[in-house]
């Protein structure tokens, strides 16, 4: 009938509009006011990424502080940003499973700068129920050497992408690897001024893995036995975890930043233990918001240590 | 005389092991119209879904038009209470007509100007040709029964079973309904009435069968609907 | 006017996300009516939600990939059983269907937290995506889209007896768990096809709001068609232009397949003002 008419119609013009002109972004090699368009996911890699470009990068940085970056839904804005970028940093390791669809919808058509290339990954801990193969810890960022492999990575395809500024980024890697060096000998130093028997972690969730095995502490466990923030705990998990905590002589719990700590508190207060919480709490998946005391990658990373020598320590 | 339109014979329906009917016999022929007169619970209800096919008969048989009912469906017309039907329904007296013809259309076609003109005619033969275009749902009770019965006489059936067909409703639509379906009387098609109107069952019907689970008694309307007859089948429901 | 109305669909992934979401208008404007006029609100509502344990064993089984074809084999499985259920007399109850609804979306959380690290896939499909479709997607479906219209344009006569009086329906020989269950599984298409772009949990606003405001417009059903069809579409162009716009130039992030939703809705509240207003105008009879 009309109907099915209609219908056909309706599907014609919907064809041609789907397949109107895939365009996607140009990259903006030397667009941009001359500056490299550069879109960063998480918080972390836009640090880097600010880092090593200086001013001669435009970073979009797609993740805000405190947003969860395991389940993000890109907005408009973010998909625009990416259609229009030359270089995408990204974390890798499946920390942003939202992140391929979204490229492919963008119509991107620069270089993926992956940051974990190069990085020796962990893998599951073990300690929460099994995890498949394949699952590996993508909070690689918390331990500075592997910072170092993802600025020279993120460096790589900058100077790949806008190689009249090659010499800047050359410049901008050198003095920031410096200082995370400098970083990474404070914090081993400052881990050392903790008596051996008081180095255990109960974090919330398991983000801390590569800075737990830098820096010889003892991995107790986590309120969410996962790398991803969405698992729930078991009533066994949680009489699991408080034995545990009472067992090894574990001295705080501490929550996170992004995360809501009223699980941590809960645990906390059953084994009766010292809760880290709210302004205080460890910034695990994201840097903290500007003005903050974890802003930038190197003053979160001194943050953490801080908090956790001083209420190990105390 | 030729066969009947319907013939129940020593039918027994039984809904989860209790019997509704018990070896009920009826016979209707061509031309005629039955009352099926009993009080409620009585399973007239039920004698008609047993003569669509819609319910199986446990013992006995069903027979219309010389077929199974399922076989004989696309000859005989069904006209329910209208009160069962949503009055918010979106839908037109005409186009209610119109599904009277649905069968003859077939599956995948559009009912045609041949079943768009015999609905037209049925809604006349009603009286209810001004009110095609209205929401069958703003019509009065006793209007969409007769809008009813319109689809049914579109269908252009040979044998038509009324469920309760006068309940509620205003004499001018009764004398409607009784016009109509003196009408397909003298056309040859047969009848089945249900009601418990007596007086109604004397205008629009030449037999009746008197019914409560069992027969009690079936034949000429006058002979049917005595007083004795009456009260035994209205007191007498054997457990 | 024209960088809110016009500017947003340069841009091919929104031209996409329209495409579908205009995909979607015809085929929800033209299922809603069907659940209107059969009740198939609460239906239609328990298989969004049982759809989702078949989108977790497909994922569990091959990865991304598996999850259309696990919502598609949950959603057969759903209007196979929802069939059964109206023809024992059962879907009319409210419990059996909510005892349906939570016991398999609990079947679902319960995989789900087997294996905890795959939420994104999850919430994917929860709340859609509407930015990323593919042009593979728009590709499916248009082809949902074909065989859904195709059944019930072809059917709409006697779905329509069935919905209207469904003795005489069965009287004049129509089976009834037939029309049924192609009904069952229209509704089941349209949630697997819909949940890729604006998720399960908005779904339902595709299945019942279109034809519920063209019903508050007119009682005819083309006339309710039409209105629906037209309605989803105007949300859907409206939703995305809005949510472009603010997300681009305003910064702020409003998820696109809830504001089409709320668009939606709100065409629903004017379309129940002006009926309430024209009724009170016409003082006796509004609206027939």
């Amino acid at each position: 009938m009309m109907r099915i008419r209609t219908f056909a119609a309706a599907a014609t013009v919907l064809a041609g509009l789907a397949g109107c002109g895939d365009t996607g972004g140009t990259p903006a090699a030397a667009g941009n006011g001359d500056r490299l368009a550069v879109v960063a996911t998480t918080t972390q890699v836009a640090d880097f990424a600010r880092a090593v470009g200086g001013d001669r990068v435009s970073v979009t940085q797609i993740l805000k502080p405190n947003i969860d970056p395991h389940d993000y839904e890109p907005t408009a804005a973010d998909v625009t940003a990416i259609g229009n970028a030359a270089v995408l940093v990204k974390n890798g390791i499946g920390l942003e499973g939202w992140l391929d669809a979204t490229v492919a919808a963008a119509g991107f058509k620069g270089t993926v700068a992956d940051a974990s290339t190069g990085v020796r990954l962990r893998d599951g801990s073990g300690d929460g129920e099994g995890e498949g193969e394949g699952e590996r810890d993508p909070h690689i960022w918390h331990d500075p050497r592997n910072a170092k492999l993802m600025v020279a990575t993120i460096e790589r395809a900058f100077a790949a992408a806008a190689p009249a500024d090659a010499a800047v980024f050359e410049r901008n890697l050198g003095s920031y690897t410096t200082r995370l060096d400098e970083l990474d000998a404070t914090i081993a130093a400052r881990i050392a001024s903790l008596p051996p028997g008081n180095r255990k972690l109960v974090t919330n969730h398991d983000a801390f893995g590569y800075y737990i095995d830098r820096y010889g502490l003892q991995y107790v466990g986590a309120i969410i036995p996962s790398f991803d923030t969405s698992a729930e705990l078991s009533a066994k998990d949680v009489d699991d975890i408080v034995a545990k905590i009472r067992r090894t002589g574990t001295t705080a719990v501490f929550s996170e930043s992004s995360l809501p700590p009223k699980t941590a508190e809960a645990i906390g207060r059953q084994a009766g233990v010292k809760v880290v919480a709210g302004e205080d709490a460890l910034y695990g998946d994201t840097l903290g918001p500007e003005g903050s005391d974890g802003d930038t990658y190197l003053k979160m990373e001194t943050h953490n240590t801080d908090t956790i020598v001083r209420a190990l320590g105390g | 005389m030729a066969e009947p339109a319907l013939l129940v014979d020593r039918a027994t329906v039984a809904y989860g092991g209790t019997a509704v009917l018990r070896d009920v016999s009826v016979e209707v022929c061509d031309g005629q119209t039955v009352a099926l007169v009993g009080p409620n619970g009585a399973g007239k209800s039920t004698l008609i879904r047993a003569v669509l096919g819609l319910v199986p008969v446990a013992a006995g048989a069903v027979t219309v038009l010389g077929r199974s009912p399922a076989a004989a469906r696309r000859d005989v017309a069904y006209v329910p209470q209208a009160d069962t039907l949503d009055p918010r329904f979106p839908i037109s007296a005409a186009q209610v007509v119109l599904m009277g013809r649905y069968r003859r259309a077939g599956w995948l076609r559009r009912p045609g100007r041949a079943d768009r003109a015999a609905a037209a005619e049925a809604l006349a033969a009603v009286g209810l040709a001004d009110r095609a275009r209205a929401r069958f749902g703003t019509l009065s009770g006793g209007q969409r029964q007769r809008v009813l019965l319109a689809r049914a006489i579109a269908q252009q059936p040979r044998l038509l079973l009324l469920d309760e067909p006068f309940n509620g409703v205003d004499s001018v639509s009764q004398d409607a309904l009784l016009v109509a379906i003196g009408a397909l009387r003298r056309r040859g098609t047969a009848a089945v009435i249900s009601t418990h109107d007596l007086r109604l069952a004397h205008l629009a019907c030449d037999h009746a069968c008197l019914l409560n689970g069992r027969v009690y008694g079936v034949g000429p309307v006058a002979r049917v609907l005595t007083p004795d007859l009456l009260h035994a089948a209205y007191t007498g429901r054997a457990a | 006017m024209h960088a809110v109305l016009i500017e947003p669909f340069t841009v091919p992934f929104m031209r996409r996300a329209l495409a579908e979401l205009l995909l979607l208008a015809l085929l929800g404007g033209v299922v809603s009516v069907f659940v209107l006029v059969r009740r198939l609100g609460f239906v239609a509502d328990t298989t969004t939600h049982t759809v989702f344990p078949g989108v977790v064993i497909g994922h569990l089984s091959a990865g991304a990939a598996g999850v259309l074809p696990g919502a598609l084999v949950a959603a057969a499985v759903t209007a196979v059983l929802l069939t059964l259920l109206t023809r024992s007399g059962l879907v009319t109850d409210d419990t059996a269907l909510a005892v349906l609804l939570a016991g398999m979306f609990g079947l679902g959380v319960v995989l789900v937290s087997r294996r905890p690290s795959f939420t994104s896939d999850l919430t994917a499909f929860l709340f859609g995506r509407l930015l990323a479709v593919t042009t593979a997607q728009l590709w499916q479906t248009a082809a949902v889209a074909a065989v859904v219209l195709g059944v019930l344009g072809l059917l709409r006569k006697e779905l329509w007896l069935r919905a209207f009086d469904p003795v005489t329906s069965a009287a004049m020989g129509y089976r009834a768990w037939l029309l049924d269950l192609l009904l069952n599984v229209s509704v089941a298409l349209v949630v697997v096809a819909a949940a890729q772009s604006v998720g399960t949990i908005l779904v339902i606003a595709l299945l019942v709001v279109p034809a519920a405001a063209g019903r508050l417009l007119s009682s005819r059903p083309l006339v309710i068609t039409l209105t629906g069809v037209a309605a989803a579409a105007l949300a859907g162009y409206g939703g995305l232009a809005v949510s472009y716009r603010a997300s681009v130039t305003y910064g702020i992030p409003l998820a696109s397949g809830a504001t089409v939703v709320l668009v939606l809705i709100g065409l629903y509240v004017l379309a129940l003002l002006w009926s309430s207003l024209s009724s009170r105008l016409e003082g006796v009879r509004g609206g027939a």
